[in-house]
């Protein structure tokens, strides 16, 4: 039986492109934390706190579920 | 990707410190006594001084290559930081035991003195070796 592990995944990447290829850095300046961490998040590295995650979906006007979904994979 | 301000701050402590660290007990270990002599204090104090300079030089040095927009601390900077933190206090625990079993059963405080440095210094070791991974690894 595979190991269930439990992920993050986002569209930040599609969303900042639909949104006039906005640079990871100007993301970063208007949600209020470093380039490294959008980098992070992007690459599924990193799982944000709640309030960054509303503020990155306020600042792309869409809903939380927009931006983040709940995966849960199996690994075998 | 470029590194951002806290990893890079990270390899300046590391690599500091093994280097300043490592040559310091290099020349004090061989000429062991039971009591820490005055040649070591004032080695271990200018050291301990060119480590402050090379880490506020540094500091400076990465904050002017920063953009002053963005913030050189984030939520995800202090979730490593502590993961890190977590780490070097094993070391620190266990730095202390070996420090007391030296002034159990060793003459003199040299052995006392430097198990107890050697356990602050590792720990950092650890401490930015955490953080540099997690920066790079992700969690």
């Amino acid at each position: 039986m595979g190991k269930a592990v439990c992920n993050i995944v986002n569209n930040i990447r599609t969303l900042r492109f639909n949104h006039g290829e906005m640079t990871q850095s100007e993301l970063a300046d208007k949600v209020g934390v470093t380039r490294q961490t959008i980098y992070a998040i992007e690459k599924n590295k990193y799982s944000p706190s709640l309030e960054v995650a509303f503020r990155i979906a306020q600042e792309f006007a869409v809903s939380l579920e927009d931006v983040f979904q709940y995966q849960k994979k199996v690994q075998v | 990707m470029k590194n951002g301000f806290k990893e890079n701050l990270q390899w300046v402590t590391l690599i500091s410190i093994a280097g300043i660290y490592g040559y310091y007990f290099a020349k004090v270990t061989p000429s062991a006594g039971p009591d820490v002599s005055a040649e070591d204090i004032v080695l271990f104090t200018t050291m301990l001084v060119l480590l402050i300079v090379i880490h506020i030089v540094g500091a400076i040095v990465l904050i002017s290559m920063e953009r002053f927009k963005e913030p050189l601390l984030d939520e995800r900077d202090k979730l490593i930081n502590l993961k890190g933190g977590r780490n070097a206090s094993y070391v620190l625990a266990l730095g202390a035991c070996v420090g007391i079993a030296c002034a159990f059963f060793l003459e003199g405080n040299f052995w006392v003195m430097h198990a107890l440095l050697a356990s602050m210094v590792l720990a950092q070791l650890l401490e930015s070796a955490t953080q540099i991974f997690h920066y790079r690894k992700g969690f």
